[in-house]
């Protein structure tokens, strides 16, 4: 189908709906599909570009990531931090070429050499001191009744709905990586596979409301055995795998009287379809390509491209990720959303010992995968950034830190303006503490929503269209934010 | 509340004050109807009414006997309740998704599973179903109470609890999970080895292969409280009617085919997978 007829077929069949008294609940989509239909502008495009979404899962410390240097900071930091103090002479030394907007010296955490590698290159960002904010807030605001914030912030499973959603009032468990695959579904010449791509199940940021995710292990796609193939037509399976692929889809096919039946048969048919679609494109480009042995060479691991299960599973994610994007020509993506994750970042116990190794991991991921992007020239075409749903504490406990608001995030990729820090680092004092909402809990500079918009914006979502996603980006503005409007400029436009 | 104001005051133990900590919130009006909820989801529904949760909210704050939080009776209150026994009285979506261990579990005891020396090898189920016992990846438990799959569901205004971790390899694999259980993990089977999973036994099955109906009948009360729709019912007797022992290389084998076909079939209906 021509580009022309697909937005056709699209505008057509989103009339057809909306003439149907049964899906009078869709209007919401229905609203954001029509105006993706009514803006040329988003379905213009026809370079590849993908979004990766690192989720650092339980609430990275942001604060023993991106660490002051300057002699002064870092006496403020370590006085604050105490036993959790990195050393200064142990810090990993970056200098930006502009940035932060408050100055200083800054360092990053010794096991993030491959990180400190890119943001040399000027291939990493540094966005400072992000999180999920309703209007601009400062402490003063933060404690007048009836102020506008997020609902039920510090807590882990509704901040990383929230992180994850288009808007930070509330709780609905749609995401801005959904609401863009609605949008951009469309013009992908593959309409069977989703854009949308996760590579450590569900997740709330690509739950759109068309478009779901397809779930794809790092280890690969299965068939379904019993029968050998995911054709409707249940070919290409022996006869008996074949009689029984023809009855497993009569039954599925059976009018089904209860929702859930209907949503599952649903699933199960999807699943068929894109299995036999992605395992083709993946047969063309298997693990053992030495094209990937930076994987295992950062990790410290003798190549051993059999044993998928040795690496560290954000590699083995990211991996698999490259694969799917080498595959984009043959699954027929031009725009596609991915999501790993790595967990075990809620240190409030024990962080000495385990914040290290999970930063460790995440640097020598990230930087194979971009070496391995570099070599395939898609630097430029790929945008890699993290989300956590909250920092931690400034304060310490007994042995770790607590749940906080704010922190530190990186953006990686060849379009990436780096080499910079973005925005403003906040205070690290103890006591008197002008940035904290009381309990260590450092207050957003820069809003989830900016952040979100600003790669949106790359991805190639029309301003016409950024309201439908960021209800809120209208107020992102004024003193209180360190840089106020819907672009924080970290991004150069292919 | 047991605290005036919920204010615990000076003094005591730590021990004793911790445990009027928990009394405090124990008696909070709060906790029957939430646990209620809870509890109906685990048992019998994704969405109940709020009259059923008010039902079971009220046996939690008095099992009729004046205690409150006896969970006997609570369990009973959310079995017998009459939109979980009268489908007439519940709404059309009643029922839930079965999480991936029920499945598991409900083959194993539905045909006698056991391993030649009694012990059970099944180490990682979370392969298959995203679920292992005691292994749940976060506090959050496996999937969250509230979670709606996009699309009619959440159009709807329902949750799908069990939908989160129905994503597409495990959808794959559960269905491979029960093939591999019934075609090779069975009681008897030579190819197994020195290899001692728990293994299925289909040989009560087999002695009514000969008659389908009777097959699939046994099979709609074990997996389905008999609620198989006879549409179903009718492609799965046409499909083991056209298994012969003449195209399935002999009486026995022709015999385990018929049960190791139905078994799958039916265990990877969707009719069977949403428990109503």
């Amino acid at each position: 189908m021509r580009r022309s007829d697909r937005r056709e077929f699209l505008r057509l069949s989103l009339h057809a709906l909306v003439g149907s008294a049964a899906f009078g609940s869709a209007f919401g989509k229905l609203f954001l599909a029509q105006n993706a239909v009514a803006s040329q502008r988003s379905l213009l495009g026809s370079d590849y570009r993908a979004l990766v979404c690192i989720y650092l899962a339980g609430g990275n410390d942001a604060f023993n990531t991106v660490i002051p240097r300057d002699p002064a900071g870092h006496a403020q930091y370590a006085q604050t931090r105490s036993f959790l103090a990195v050393a200064q002479s142990a810090l990993i030394p970056i200098h930006p070429l502009s940035g932060p907007q408050n100055g200083g010296e800054w360092g990053l955490h010794p096991e993030l050499s491959g990180i400190a590698e890119l943001f040399q290159q000027g291939r990493a960002a540094i966005i400072a001191n992000v999180g999920p904010l309703v209007r601009p807030t400062n402490r003063q605001l933060y404690q007048q009744p009836g102020f506008p914030l997020p609902p039920q912030l510090f807590s882990h499973s509704d901040q990383t709905v929230v992180w994850q959603t288009p808007r930070a009032d509330t709780s609905a468990r749609i995401g801005w990586g959904g609401k863009l695959a609605d949008i951009f579904h469309a013009t992908n010449p593959n309409q069977v596979l989703s854009m949308n791509v996760s590579l450590a199940g569900e997740n709330v940021f690509q739950a759109g409301e068309l478009v779901l995710p397809y779930f794809v292990s790092p280890r690969g796609v299965e068939e379904i055995s019993a029968i050998a193939t995911g054709q409707p037509n249940c070919q290409p399976s022996n006869h008996w795998q074949r009689r029984r692929c023809l009855t497993f889809r009569a039954i599925l096919d059976l009018p089904h009287a209860h929702v859930f039946e209907r949503a599952y048969a649903a699933r199960t048919r999807q699943a068929m379809a894109t299995t036999e679609q992605v395992l083709a494109a993946l047969a063309q480009y298997p693990n053992n390509d030495p094209l990937y042995r930076p994987f295992w060479e950062r990790a410290g691991l003798p190549w051993n491209p059999d044993n998928l299960a040795e690496l560290p599973p954000l590699s083995a994610q990211l991996l698999m990720i490259l694969r799917l994007i080498r595959a984009r020509g043959t699954l027929g993506m031009l725009r596609q959303l991915f999501y790993a994750e790595l967990g075990g970042f809620d240190t409030h116990g024990e962080q000495a010992s385990q914040h290290p190794p999970l930063l460790r991991q995440f640097s020598q991921a990230v930087r194979a995968f971009q070496e391995v992007l570099d070599t395939l020239g898609l630097a430029e075409r790929v945008t890699t950034f993290t989300a956590s749903e909250f920092g931690r504490t400034l304060t310490v406990n007994s042995s770790g830190t607590d749940h906080g608001w704010g922190g530190h995030h990186f953006v990686f990729g060849g379009s990436v303006r780096g080499r910079r820090i973005y925005g403003r680092m906040p205070s690290l004092a103890a006591q008197n503490n002008p940035d904290d909402a009381g309990w260590g809990q450092i207050i957003p500079t820069l809003s989830v929503d900016q952040y979100a918009a600003t790669l949106a914006k790359w991805f190639g979502l029309a301003d016409a269209d950024r309201d439908l996603i960021f209800p809120n980006l209208v107020h992102m503005t004024g003193p209180i934010l360190a840089i106020p409007g819907p672009d924080l400029g970290f991004l150069q436009p292919l | 509340m047991t605290l005036p104001g919920g204010v615990l005051g000076p003094g005591g133990s730590a021990r004793g004050n911790l445990g009027i900590a928990l009394d405090n919130v124990f008696r909070h009006p709060n906790v029957g109807p939430f646990i209620a909820r809870r509890l109906i989801q685990r048992f019998t529904t994704s969405n109940p009414s709020p009259a059923y949760v008010g039902r079971v909210a009220a046996v939690f704050a008095n099992d009729g006997q004046g205690v409150r939080g006896n969970l006997r009776a609570v369990v009973r209150a959310i079995l017998m309740d009459p939109e979980a026994r009268r489908p007439g009285q519940a709404p059309a979506h009643f029922g839930k998704l079965r999480e991936p261990l029920l499945r598991m579990s409900q083959l194993w005891r539905a045909l006698n599973a056991r391993s030649r020396d009694g012990r059970i090898r099944e180490g990682w189920p979370e392969y298959y179903g995203a679920q292992a016992v005691l292994r749940s990846p976060t506090v959050f438990n496996f999937f969250l109470p509230d979670y709606a799959l996009p699309g009619e569901i959440a159009q709807a205004g329902l949750v799908s609890p069990e939908f989160q971790i129905a994503t597409d390899p495990y959808i794959i694999r559960m269905h491979n999970f029960t093939w591999s259980r019934v075609s090779w993990a069975w009681w008897g089977n030579p190819g197994l080895g020195n290899w001692d999973p728990l293994q299925v036994d289909l040989s009560r099955d087999m002695a009514i292969a000969h008659d389908p109906e009777r097959l699939i009948e046994r099979y709609s009360l074990l997996f389905m409280a008999r609620q198989m729709p006879p549409a179903m019912f009718d492609l799965l007797l046409q499909h083991l009617r056209d298994m012969t022992p003449q195209n399935q290389g002999g009486e026995e084998n022709w015999r385990r085919r018929r049960v190791q076909d139905a078994l799958w079939l039916i265990l990877s209906s969707p009719q069977y997978l949403v428990e109503k």
